[in-house]
């Protein structure tokens, strides 16, 4: 044991308890996200939707705190807006992602050896596409539009809560700890399933939450290149390639709403990191 | 692995449900009965299942992927004329991302270092990559006037898209090296070390690093991914031509043998790039190596 | 102390204002060997790191005198610190296998020392006189075929080999100051006893060493002089036979009283009073309750070849009785535990548990007898649900048992009085507990079932002297009071030899020599248990 591990040790029992302030704030910022995607009109009274094409390409000020669009739309209701299409694609896919997870996992854990190797290599085609563009060719087989959007998003994600699923099952199937059960008397399948469900739950968690990040990124992503939801549905992707035509002279257009997607992905990826922490803590 | 990848959208592609030349004239298609049928002959869908997937197999070994149905040219011709800007620019942003990556870890050293390097791995990896694409773009052509604002001549062109590309994946490949020095660093090798007088530097590249980066080397194929990914969107974002707009376009117009071509390649990248990586991994590390 | 190697006097190392280490005074002459003892937590390894600035940066370190080979090392910046390391001071580590970075060559990693000091005071060195430097070094601590070794790595070499070239590594710039941080630990017997030959030799052409060890035999061995410490502070010092025959202070005493192999079977080791168990069981001691005949047990290697890790061993264990199993690591031990428990079917032969079969049996209906049979392992935490209280395990037990619910948790408490754990820490969770305690609660589980046999491997290895003292004991006031019968595996001969009744002496898969405990420990038969028995450090006999 090398020294500064064992002077870690000591020092544990001693250290102060930091205050996780990062953490908090990021807490903060989800809670606030969240309540702008249920109750925009909490925070701006105007209507996304409404054009003013005398107002076209205003730069920000006190009547539009973000600006305005070519259309003359305000981009701040518009942002507001789009918080609630964004999010829902991002909680809706990981959602169902991490339940699809979960029982793929598990058969492939407890299930006899030959089944566990198809799912496995099923897997393991899936995992080695990047999220985009497994997300990509599911659009090219169902079409645009923002419910297959979700769905594609959805399939992109299971794999990776899929394979901790089932290495959680593996190790805790091999562990010591199940042994010893088995040789106190105990069945050793119920052993395993009790006992893999509270140890995944702890992993699963942070990467879902990260990967709430990571979808709305992909979400955001494909209605940026168009195959989502369609003009003028607010949504933050879609916001941006909108802007982008306007770049040299109108900035706000397309800043604002990629600030948006910056600071929600951040506040999910610190907060998940504090879970981690959380977790690691507490395990031996 | 890529029989299972071609196997596998094969069969996507007949389960799903709709008939494929449905799928492929879309929506809004007026086309008669009989085109259709004829359609359906060309593309052979009226025959067994069994002999259609047989057929396509081999077509695959043989390089031939079937015409695209929007552009009217082979698939692999579509596919290899664009493949070499694509390359160029997974090429450099590599290089760009293993540059900052080596250079922020190497120079993190105290705890301010350290949370600022946090803070910009954070930053890199969070953001979406049009975003970061657009504000370059926004800062360096528009206002700046570095670089030129679309096309794909040229060097010149070529940075803005590269470094765009780069980013989330130098923030990505610092996080895990910058963890691993550490992690390095509490090993008693490292104890041993320091007691025969080893300087901070010396300890990193005499150690520290080789060990760091072997569990980077197993990142490769992630990292790659990643860019091809990336590419689809960094492409139409700076209106170059390559693999990502062809890409792009073939899913838009729902131009499926093209879409299952490019499936297949990725496939094929990323087994090249897993062999080379288990031929480069116990070249590393000599644990690895078989005894002889 | 002083000495004209190392001279320390008030020496204090705190971190974040606790303070670790206090008022130590250490003094070293060239040719001589110093050994700083004590338990875990005593402080022993970052006083030895002070010797050469090696404390991390929370730490602060305090002396009013700390003279390392003549030099005043008090405020040493970091660039003199590095220039001392390695040329005037030298680290030899525990476990070679990772203090030796697997990454390079053993070659490279000897020769490092010289690299690094060649810019600094001594001038280039080139490749061939570097590669002469290390092969001359090699020799020097008798590691043969020098230039094959060199060209290999750490997990290429056998234990005794690896060990020896870390020795090197830190002696080729021939440092005065030696420092063995537990050179010793986790090496077989046989090793061990190499290494500390070499140790010795280095020590008579001159060089002086501080040794670090938790283990007064190996000290024993080699030390003229012995401080022991604990928490922090040296609580006796002085000639090491002095000390050893003669402690003055009440902490060695209970150090030297605690080594188990210096106990015959019967005594009791710590100054704990035995525990009231029962009335003491009747037992038939010949009744054979556990047997096993011609087991073989193989597996099959990664690279495709089978690896036989039990060859044709037969034994009985009779009621009331302990069986020592005794071998160093690969002999095979540990996998005949496992067949024994039922957790691995042989590959051939048959175990009966009370004459009836066992091991033949399918998992269905082994698992309804295996209240009979209970295990104690090596690492009480990873066989615990870390997310269960230690009153809960032992009700799980209980329940397995079929004992009512509601009956439950008296019972629990009434177990866990009779391993000695206080009825609080029963709402604890493990990872609360100290490695004795864990101990406890592994062996109160196993005494749920009320089994006839116990199985134990390695039941004391992780635990302190004093805590094994205490565990030993407990095992032997449950096997007398409760007429249990064990198998007690370890590869600590000392341990085994003060447990056991009888003892199977295990090498390669293979009983090399079998007989009653002490008739076997003095005298030995079989050449590899005579080897086995000469290797073993006792405190009292010296080099």
């Amino acid at each position: 044991m090398s020294l500064t591990n064992f002077l870690a040790g000591t020092a544990a029992g001693t250290t102060r308890r930091r205050m996780p302030i990062a953490a908090i704030v990021a807490g903060a910022v989800l809670l606030v996200l969240l309540i702008t995607a249920l109750f925009p009109g909490l925070l701006t009274s105007t209507d996304p939707l409404a054009t003013a094409t005398s107002e076209s390409r205003q730069p920000p000020s006190l009547a539009h705190p973000f600006g305005t669009d070519t259309l003359g739309r305000d981009m701040f209701s518009r942002v507001v807006y789009g918080a609630r299409l964004s999010l829902s694609f991002g909680i809706t896919a990981t959602l169902v992602a991490v339940l699809a997870g979960i029982v793929i996992g598990l058969l492939a854990g407890l299930a006899p050896r030959w089944v566990d190797n198809i799912v496995m290599r099923v897997l393991e085609i899936a995992l080695a596409f990047p999220e985009l563009l497994v997300a990509l060719v599911v659009i090219a087989l169902l079409g645009p539009g923002t419910v297959n959007v979700i769905i594609a998003i959805t399939i992109a994600a299971v794999p990776v809560y899929a394979r901790i699923v089932r290495v959680t099952t593996l190790q805790v199937k091999g562990s010591s700890f199940v042994e010893a059960a088995t040789a106190l008397g105990q069945r050793r399948a119920l052993v395993i399933l009790r006992h893999v469900l509270p140890n995944v739950l702890g992993p699963l968690l942070v990467l879902a939450t990260v990967g709430i990040g990571t979808a709305i990124i992909s979400g955001a992503g494909l209605s940026f290149l168009g195959l989502g939801p369609v003009s003028p549905t607010p949504e933050w992707g879609l916001l941006l390639s909108d802007g982008r035509s306007s770049l040299g002279t109108a900035w706000w257009i397309a800043v604002f709403p990629g600030i948006a997607i910056t600071v929600t992905v951040i506040a999910t990826t610190v907060f998940g990191r504090f879970l981690q922490r959380r977790f690691e803590g507490r395990r031996s | 692995m890529v029989w299972g990848a071609a196997t596998l959208s094969f069969l996507v592609l007949h389960l799903v449900p709709g008939d494929p030349v449905d799928i492929m004239l879309g929506v809004q298609s007026t086309a008669t009965e009989a085109t259709k049928d004829r359609m359906h002959h060309e593309l052979g869908l009226d025959r067994p299942l069994i002999l259609q997937y047989l057929d396509y197999l081999g077509r695959v070994v043989r390089l031939d992927f079937g015409t695209s149905y929007r552009l009217q040219r082979p698939v692999v011709d579509v596919i290899g004329s664009q493949l070499m800007p694509t390359l160029q620019l997974a090429g450099l942003a590599i290089l760009i991302a293993v540059l900052i990556a080596v250079i922020i870890a190497v120079l993190s050293r105290g705890p301010l270092a350290r949370s600022i390097a946090s803070l910009l791995e954070l930053i890199t990896i969070s953001s979406p990559t049009f975003w970061t694409g657009l504000l370059l773009l926004s800062i360096f052509s528009f206002q700046l006037h570095w670089f030129p604002v679309a096309g794909g001549r040229g060097f010149g062109a070529l940075v803005l898209p590269a470094v765009t590309l780069a980013l989330p994946v130098a923030g990505i490949l610092s996080q895990v090296l910058r963890h691993d020095l550490e992690v390095v660093g509490e090993q008693p090798f490292v104890d041993s070390a320091r007691a025969r007088g080893l300087g901070h530097f010396q300890l990193l590249t005499r150690h520290s690093l080789r060990h760091a980066s072997l569990p980077v080397v197993t990142l490769t194929a992630y990292v790659v991914g990643n860019l091809l990914g990336g590419a689809v969107i960094v492409e139409q974002l700076f209106g170059r031509a390559g693999l990502g707009r062809v890409t792009l376009e073939a899913i838009s117009n729902r131009d499926l043998p093209v879409v299952m071509a490019l499936v297949i390649f990725a496939a094929v990248i990323f087994v090249v790039i897993n062999l080379v990586v288990d031929a480069l991994t116990p070249l590393l590390d000599p644990r690895m190596r078989s005894r002889a | 102390m002083s000495g004209e190697l190392l001279s320390v006097r008030g020496l204090s190392i705190s971190f974040d204002g606790v303070e670790v280490v206090h008022g130590i005074d250490l003094g070293l002459a060239a040719g001589e060997c110093l050994a700083l003892v004590g338990e875990s937590g005593s402080g022993k390894t970052v006083t030895s790191r002070a010797m050469l600035g090696q404390i991390p940066r929370p730490g602060l370190v305090s002396a009013a005198e700390l003279v390392v080979d003549g030099v005043d090392a008090r405020d040493l910046g970091e660039r003199d610190w590095q220039r001392l390391r390695g040329s005037r001071v030298g680290l030899v580590s525990q476990d070679a296998l990772v203090s030796l970075d697997p990454l390079r060559t053993i070659g490279r990693e000897i020769s490092e020392v010289l690299e690094v000091h060649a810019g600094r005071e001594r001038g280039r060195l080139s490749r061939a006189e570097l590669g002469r430097a290390v092969h001359d070094e090699l020799v020097h601590v008798a590691v043969p075929r020098p230039e094959l070794r060199a060209r290999q790595y750490a997990h290429e070499l056998s234990g005794g080999l690896r060990q020896r070239a870390l020795v090197a590594s830190a002696t080729i710039a021939k440092p005065r100051l030696l420092i063995a941080d537990e050179p010793t630990t986790a090496l077989d017997l046989t090793v061990q006893a190499q290494v500390l030959e070499l140790l010795a030799r280095l020590k008579g052409e001159g060089t002086g060493v501080l040794l670090i060890s938790h283990d007064l035999a190996v000290v024993a061995r080699i030390a003229d002089r012995v401080a022991v410490m604990r928490s922090g502070e040296i609580v006796e010092a002085g000639r090491t036979e002095a000390v050893l025959a003669a402690p003055k202070h009440e902490y060695t005493r209970a150090l030297l009283a605690a080594t188990p192999s210096l106990h015959r079977k019967g005594e009791r080791l710590s100054a704990l009073p035995p525990l009231r168990l029962g009335r003491g069981e009747p037992v038939d001691r010949d009744r054979v309750v556990l047997s096993a005949t011609g087991i073989r047990q193989s597996f099959r290697q990664p690279d495709g070849s089978r690896l036989t890790a039990v060859d044709d061993v037969s034994l009985e264990l009779k009621a009331g009785r302990t069986l020592g199993i005794v071998g160093e690591s690969g002999s095979g031990k540990t996998t005949l535990g496992r067949v024994l428990l039922g957790l691995q079917r042989p590959d051939g032969g048959e175990v009966l548990l009370d004459g009836a079969p066992w091991s033949a049996l399918p998992e269905r209906d082994r698992r309804r007898r295996r209240g009979g049979i209970q295990a104690v392992y090596q690492d009480p935490l990873s066989s615990f649900d870390p997310r269960v209280k230690v009153g809960a395990i032992l009700r799980e037990a209980l329940a397995l048992s079929g004992v009512p619910g509601a009956e439950r948790r008296g019972r629990a408490v009434e177990l866990a009085g009779r391993v000695g754990l206080a009825e609080e820490l029963l709402g604890r969770s493990p990872l609360a507990l100290s490695g004795g305690q864990r101990q406890r609660v592994a062996i109160a589980r196993a005494l749920a079932r009320s089994p006839r046999v116990l199985i134990c491997d390695e039941p004391v290895s992780a635990l302190d002297v004093s805590i094994q003292a205490q565990v030993l004991d407990l095992f032997a006031d449950v096997q007398q009071q409760l007429g249990l019968a064990m198998v007690f595996i370890s590869h600590d001969l000392g341990v085994v030899h003060h447990v056991s009744d009888e003892v199977l002496v295990m090498k390669d898969g293979v009983v090399v020599e079998r007989g009653a405990a002490d008739s076997l420990f003095t005298a030995p038969q079989h050449p590899y248990t005579q080897a086995l028995l000469s290797a073993v450090p006792t405190p009292g006999a010296s080099s």
